[in-house]
């Protein structure tokens, strides 16, 4: 059961990134690409846990890892803060 | 950015969960002007400007949502305003009612909307707002 | 020195969380609700796992943890999936 849901999260976090990256294409906007970046660490994260769980190994310096995905999460919010122009970084939008 | 709101939040909410595009408004606005009369799907997109080639896919997503209905009657798709219940018949009504009312407003809203969620989420990581 | 990690994971999680939350109010878009309430999961989820390895090692939550940060990635899914053009 474990081993399922490990499976499903790391498969979440994945999809979800690859929308990210469609958002990023979409928008122009820096930030989906970090939060696509973000997502696929945490999902190689899980896989990595989940073949660590397997090996009986102490996997514990993955969670540093964990740290990384989310430290790359706070520089798209400073990047987000630091842009001054609202329109510069929204790309091109789509008419209908 | 008009200064004034007339439009209440969960008209928004409504807008934003139905509405997808200027079409599909107006679209809404010719159906509801008569509870009871159905139209042909070619008259339809002649009334709200809608490109017939467009028009079944905006029919059916507003169908899944329970705002219209569509037949098929002698080999013609007919449409109707059918709200599926009466929660959606009150929004529905004052939906259109404030389109009525405004018009350019309910337009801006609509069609920056369907462009802007990915803008608005990018924009809420912005501490400070500069609206 | 995980809980560190844990802590700091949480803060930002719930940043995001609290961020998205204030956009939701402003503007109405139910995409940010959704990963509004993903955050929050992730924010429990890093929550419960520094209670687990931390405070209470010897009782092992691993199947809650996961739980919870799946129910928050199957909302977020569903928002991205149906919020999106």
């Amino acid at each position: 059961m474990n081993e399922l849901l490990t499976g499903a999260i790391a498969m979440g976090f994945a999809i979800a990134a690859v929308f990210f990256l469609r958002f990023w294409r979409e928008t122009n906007d820096r930030l989906f690409l970090l939060f696509a970046l973000s997502f696929v660490i945490l999902s190689l994260n899980r896989v990595a846990l989940g073949i660590a769980q397997q090996q009986q190994t102490r996997g514990d310096y993955f969670y540093w890892i964990r740290l990384i995905a989310f430290g790359i999460i706070l520089l798209a919010i400073l990047d987000k803060n630091r842009s001054r122009s609202t329109d510069a970084d929204s790309g091109v939008r789509r008419v209908g | 950015m008009t200064p004034d709101k007339p439009i209440a939040d969960d008209i928004l909410r409504f807008i934003d969960a139905n509405v997808d595009s200027i079409e599909q408004l107006e679209i809404l606005r010719v159906l509801g002007e008569d509870d009871a009369k159905r139209w042909h799907v070619a008259d339809l997109a002649k009334a709200s400007q809608v490109n017939p080639s467009a028009i079944h896919a905006h029919l059916s997503a507003l169908e899944h949502r329970g705002l219209i209905r569509t037949e098929s009657v002698e080999n013609q798709v007919v449409c109707q305003i059918s709200p599926r219940n009466q929660s959606i018949a009150e929004m529905l009504a004052r939906l259109l009612q404030a389109y009525k009312e405004h018009p350019v407003t309910m337009i801006r809203i609509v069609y920056d909307r369907a462009d802007d969620r990915l803008k608005a989420f990018a924009e809420a990581f912005r501490l400070r707002k500069e609206n | 020195m995980e809980s560190v990690a844990y802590v700091l994971c949480g803060i930002t999680a719930l940043a995001c969380a609290v961020l998205l939350l204030r956009g939701y109010r402003r503007k109405k878009f139910r995409l940010l609700l959704w990963c509004s309430l993903f955050f929050f999961a992730v924010t429990l989820e890093n929550m419960i796992l520094f209670v687990d390895l931390v405070l209470i090692p010897q009782v092992d939550l691993s199947l809650y943890r996961k739980l919870v940060a799946l129910a928050g990635l199957l909302v977020l899914l569903y928002g991205l999936i149906w919020e999106t053009k």
